[in-house]
Parts: structure tokens; sequence; C-alpha cells
């Protein structure tokens, strides 16, 4: 694992390099290596999967790679990936939900916690950030997917708006209700 | 709500936060020029697929149509041209029978005349003879 791009590109993305460089837009290839990060934590944090937040990176760049010649420079190129991101993984999650239902249970959340020896404070503050990294996934999707941009990606609630496609007031509510929801989650726990 | 309900931003920030263990997996920018020129080949066949066959139903409905219509087209058309034609032999056949009624007698007037002459040439030819 690790970011190691392709920076050879084929044919058909070295001409959409050239013709992004006439209509401005940012070069293809910069853009997966910038963004990649980004787009995999926000399936990684919607999904708590990481499989299938590696197929909703890549399919994320392929479906921003087909509509990048319509993209408006104009509008926050973090925010517009982050959007087609969320939706995707929105998607993947909904059909993993119809797949987990079929198949038996499993605990998909210990899946991304890290089982390597660690210093013991670490092993703590890694527990801890892993009890409230599976808390945000047991949240219900409409509060999960805003925490998730607005936290996670650093969007703007206007931001997170335009990409689940609800008011910012809404947003602003759903993210407040969100915490709330975490607070009361982690304190049944034990958390204060 | 108040703010001592809610869970803190800043640790949830943290917490969010990628672990060194959660990189992100390998892209490669390969895989997406023949994704994408594999879907607009598909695109292309797509299209000239639909065209052609909207072009076939076309001349299918165009064909059967003239088919269809030409049984009761020919008939009508037959009887339209049968009518134009006895429309304009009519006329012509008056005018033939006005000029035959000059015709007839300028005719029989020139025979006379040519018959008169000829026995004219005949009788002089016969006295030019004698005489000499």
């Amino acid at each position: 694992m690790g970011i190691a791009l392709a920076m050879s590109l084929p044919r058909p993305a070295m001409a959409a390099t050239a013709a992004t460089a006439a209509t401005g837009l940012p070069d293809f290839g910069a853009v997966v290596r910038d963004h990649t990060d980004l787009v995999y934590g926000v399936a990684l944090r919607i999904l708590g999967d990481r499989e299938a937040a590696a197929e909703v990176t890549n399919t994320t760049f392929l479906k921003a790679y087909r509509a990048f010649t319509r993209y408006d420079p104009a509008r926050s190129l973090r925010a517009w990936l982050v959007a087609i991101a969320a939706n995707e993984a929105v998607s993947a999650g909904r059909a993993l939900t119809r797949e987990r239902a079929r198949r038996a249970p499993v605990e998909e959340a210990d899946a991304v916690a890290d089982r390597a020896p660690a210093p013991e404070e670490e092993l703590v503050a890694r527990e801890e950030r892993g009890r409230v990294r599976r808390a945000v996934a047991a949240l219900p999707e409409l509060y999960r997917v805003p925490i998730v941009l607005r936290y996670f990606s650093d969007l703007s609630v206007e931001e997170v708006a335009a990409a689940v496609g609800r008011p910012p007031a809404t947003v602003g509510v759903q993210l407040l209700r969100g915490r709330a929801l975490l607070r009361g989650s982690l304190a049944r726990e034990g958390r204060p | 709500m108040n703010e001592r309900d809610l869970f803190d931003e800043s640790v949830l920030r943290r917490a969010l936060r990628l672990e060194a263990d959660e990189r992100a997996p390998r892209v490669l920018l390969t895989g997406l020029a023949p994704a994408r020129s594999a879907w607009g080949d598909a695109a292309v066949r797509l299209a000239a697929g639909a065209c052609l066959t909207l072009a076939g139903i076309a001349v299918a409905i165009l064909l059967g149509g003239a088919a269809v219509n030409a049984t009761v087209l020919a008939p009508a058309l037959a009887a339209d041209l049968f009518d134009g034609a006895i429309g304009l032999a009519v006329p012509a056949a008056n005018g033939l029978a006005v000029i035959g009624l000059f015709v007839s007698p300028l005719t029989l007037v020139a025979t006379i005349a040519a018959t008169l002459l000829y026995v004219r040439f005949t009788e002089r030819g016969a006295d030019h003879a004698r005489a000499s």
C-alpha cells in the first residue's frame, strides 16, 4: 500500500492533460496525486471498510476523469472531489449493508484498528481514536456523512451542504445532532 | 443545544485523521484512460447501433407504406392518366374534324385541276406531233 502513482500517463490521459492546460484546468495526474488521501479518507471514514474505500477511491477518480472537462475551475476542486467521493461512498455503503445483511455479521470496524505493538500512551490514544471512529461509523448515514465531510475533509458547512444536496441550515443542525449522538454514544461506553 | 452536550470538535478531527497505516491505496492512472476509451468506444458503438436501427426502421416504414399505398393508388393513378388522355384526345378530334371540312373540298378542286391540266398538256402534245 502507499501512494505510488504511475506517472507515465497513457496517450488519452496525455491528451487530456494537454487539453486541460488549454482550458485552465489543473493536470489530472497532479489532481490524483494531491487528493488520493483525501478521497480515500472520506470513503474510509464513511464506510469503515478499507477494501470498499479503495474501490470507492478508484471509482471517484474514474468519474472525476470522465467529468473533468465539465469541471468548473471556479469551484473548489477539493469540494468537488469530496462530493463525488461522498456520493460514491454512500452508494457503496448501502450496497455493503445489503450484502452484509445477506451474510453472517462481521466486525468491520475492528478491521481498521492497528494491531502492531506501540508504546502504552500511543496505544491508549490510538484506542481512543479507534473508539471515536467506531462511534462515527455507527452513526446513521444522515449524520455520518456531514460529520466526515466537515471534520475529516475540513469542508465549510456550505460546501458540505452542496455536496450532500441539503440546505446549509439543515446541515448545521445535522452536525450538531451528530456530535450530540457521538457524545451520548461514547458516554455510554465510559468516555466522559 | 448546549456545547457541553456535544462531542468536542478538535477531538473529532484528531480521531478522524488518517493513521500512518491507513494510507491510500495505489491509484493507477494507466487504468483510467483505457476505461475511458472503452467507455467512449462503447458509447460510439451504441450511438452507431441506435442510428442504424432508426434508419432501418425508417426505410422499412417508407417501403411498407409505399407497398401498401401502391395497391390503392395504382388504379386511381391509371384512371387519372386515362382521363387526361381522353381530355386531350376529344379536343384534338374536334380540331381534326374542323380541318377536314376544309381539306376535303380543296383536295377535290386540286384533283380536278390536275386532271384538266393533264388533259390539256396531252392534247397540246398530240397537235404538235400532227403539225410536224
